[in-house]
Formats: structure tokens, sequence, C-alpha cells
């Protein structure tokens, strides 16, 4: 038998793990938090022997979504989070709101104006900046304020 | 029992079924977060030994997987450099019982000849000898049961490989 033929033969018969290796690398980041999500309802469900047939009808899908999505391989949505959340009665995801920066906000009101504050970021730290304005600088008027 | 090529001509893996080979079923499981969290739960001295939370463990066999693949990727012509014998009494002098080792992770082949592997598992290795875990022991004796099949069939080189492929 020549090498070559095998070549040949093989080539036909590539094993699965070429597609699946891609797979991974390319969407590395998500699956990463899918998994840590898996690892979170699998410790959950076990503590509360809860079945995982019991856990899909609670969350009203089929055993067969469950298991997928217990692989951590599964893109949930984030009706299905809240789903499991609510049906678990834990939090599975916590978001930071955003602090916007360098809008003055005015706090206060005194004879010399507004007393106003703002967040600013230097050198990798919250700073509170405050200012005052006098009411001759302030404020544009609002578009169709007398 | 088929061979279906991985990295050809130079390493393949045993097929048992239509499912999938060995090297591809070892990838499932090394990325398998239920799994994994089974087996973790089943071999608690793993993480304590470790010092490691069963979310890193998880992602790091994760990581393990990909890793392993490229790195065969990456020497599959210098795959006697990757591969060494499973014990320091190798046995006979043919279709030699080989392992490749990273962190936890045991990967077994059998050496067809220089240069020419054929993986028949993989075990996230917990004990010093292969026998004394249940994971590894059963994936010594699927190697045994596959060098006695190749055995069999004469399989004393790649050629021979070759040829009960075309059969």
């Amino acid at each position: 038998m020549a090498k070559k033929e095998f070549k040949e033969l093989v080539s036909a018969q590539q094993s699965k793990v070429h597609e699946k290796i891609a797979w991974r690398k390319a969407n590395k980041e998500w699956l990463k938090k899918s998994s840590l999500i898996a690892i979170n309802i699998l410790k959950v469900i076990r503590e509360r022997n809860i079945s995982q047939l019991d856990f899909a009808a609670q969350l009203e899908v089929t055993p067969q979504y469950v298991n997928k999505m217990l692989k951590g391989s599964e893109n949930l949505t984030l009706e299905t989070i809240t789903k499991i959340e609510r049906v678990l009665n834990i939090s599975l995801m916590h978001i930071e709101q955003y602090q916007t920066q360098g809008l003055y906000k005015a706090h206060s009101y005194s004879q010399s104006g507004y007393h106003l504050t703002r967040t600013i970021i230097i050198q990798d730290e919250q700073v509170e900046e405050r200012k005052t304005f006098t009411e001759k600088q302030t404020l544009i008027p609002l578009a169709g304020a007398a | 029992m088929r061979f279906v090529d991985i990295f050809a001509p130079y390493l393949y893996a045993v097929s048992f079924n239509e499912e999938g080979d060995e090297f591809s079923n070892f990838i499932d499981f090394l990325t398998d977060t239920s799994q994994l969290e089974q087996y973790f739960n089943d071999n608690k001295s793993l993480l304590i030994y470790s010092g490691l939370s069963i979310e890193d463990a998880v992602n790091r066999l994760s990581e393990l997987a990909i890793e392993i693949y490229d790195y065969l990727n990456a020497n599959k012509e210098n795959l006697d450099e990757v591969f060494e014998p499973i014990s320091a009494v190798a046995g006979e002098r043919v279709l030699y019982k080989m392992k490749f080792k990273k962190e936890w992770i045991r990967l077994y082949a059998i050496q067809i000849e220089s240069k020419y592997y054929v993986i028949t598992g993989g075990a996230i290795k917990q004990s010093q000898k292969m026998s004394d875990h249940p994971a590894t022991e059963n994936q010594l004796a699927k190697m045994e049961q596959i060098r006695i099949f190749l055995k069999n069939e004469g399989i004393t080189d790649i050629d021979g490989l070759l040829e009960l492929i075309m059969e």
C-alpha cells in the first residue's frame, strides 16, 4: 500500500476535532462566561437536590436544552438567564452602572452661585471636581424659554 | 475499529463508532463543564492539592484542550519528541504504549513505528500508577486492547496500518 493512496483515503475521514477547536477559539470569550454560569447552576441544583429533569420542567424547556446549557457551550439569551435567575432565585449576572464622566451636576445654590461637582479620572483614580458658577455665567436658556 | 486522520500522515486516532474518535471525544470531555463538575465532585483531592477552585480548574482544562491540539499540530513532524513510553519497562519492542503529558492531562497513543502514532484516549492523571485510578486504568486496558488488535492484524509498521485501513 502506497502512503500516497492512504493519505487520499484518510483525508475523507478527518476527525471532527479540527472544527471543534476552531469553533472554541472563535468563541472563547463568551464560552468562558457560559461555563461559569453552568457551574453556578450545577452547584445550586446539586445543593438543593434538584434533578436536571425537574429543572428543565421549571424552566419550561426540554431536558436536552438543559443538558446542552450545562455543558457550558450554549450562547444563552438574556431572557433565558433572567428566567434561570427567577426559577432558582439566584443572581447569575451583575451589571455595574457605568459612571458618566465629565458632566457637572448642580447639588446646591447659594448667593455666590450654583455649586457643581463632576467626577473625573486622574491617573486611574476617580476624583470629584467642584466648581461654582455665578448666575451671570449660567445658564444657556433652554430653547423656547422666555 | 477505524483509524481517522488527526494530522496525517503522522498522527491518527482510534474510532469505535461513527460518533467520533478517541482524540475528539477527549477534547469534548475537557470542554464539557457538566462532566468536569461531576468529575471534580467525585475526585475532590485534585482540587484540594492544586488549590484551584472548580471554576479555575474547569477553565484551565478547556484552555489545555486548545493548547494540546496546537502543540500536536506544531510538532506533528516530530512526534517522537512529544510522546514517551508509559513506563520504564516498555514491553515488546513493537507497538509501544506511549503517553504525552501536560499538567494534569495524559494523552495515550500506540507508536506504530518511529514518527507514526495512533491516539487511543486521554485522561486526567491523578495517581502515580496508571492502574491506581479507574479513569487511567480504563485507558490502560483500552490501549492494550488496541495494541493486541493491531498485533493480531500483523501491523508492525505504518504501511501495515495503511493496508488495514484500506481493507
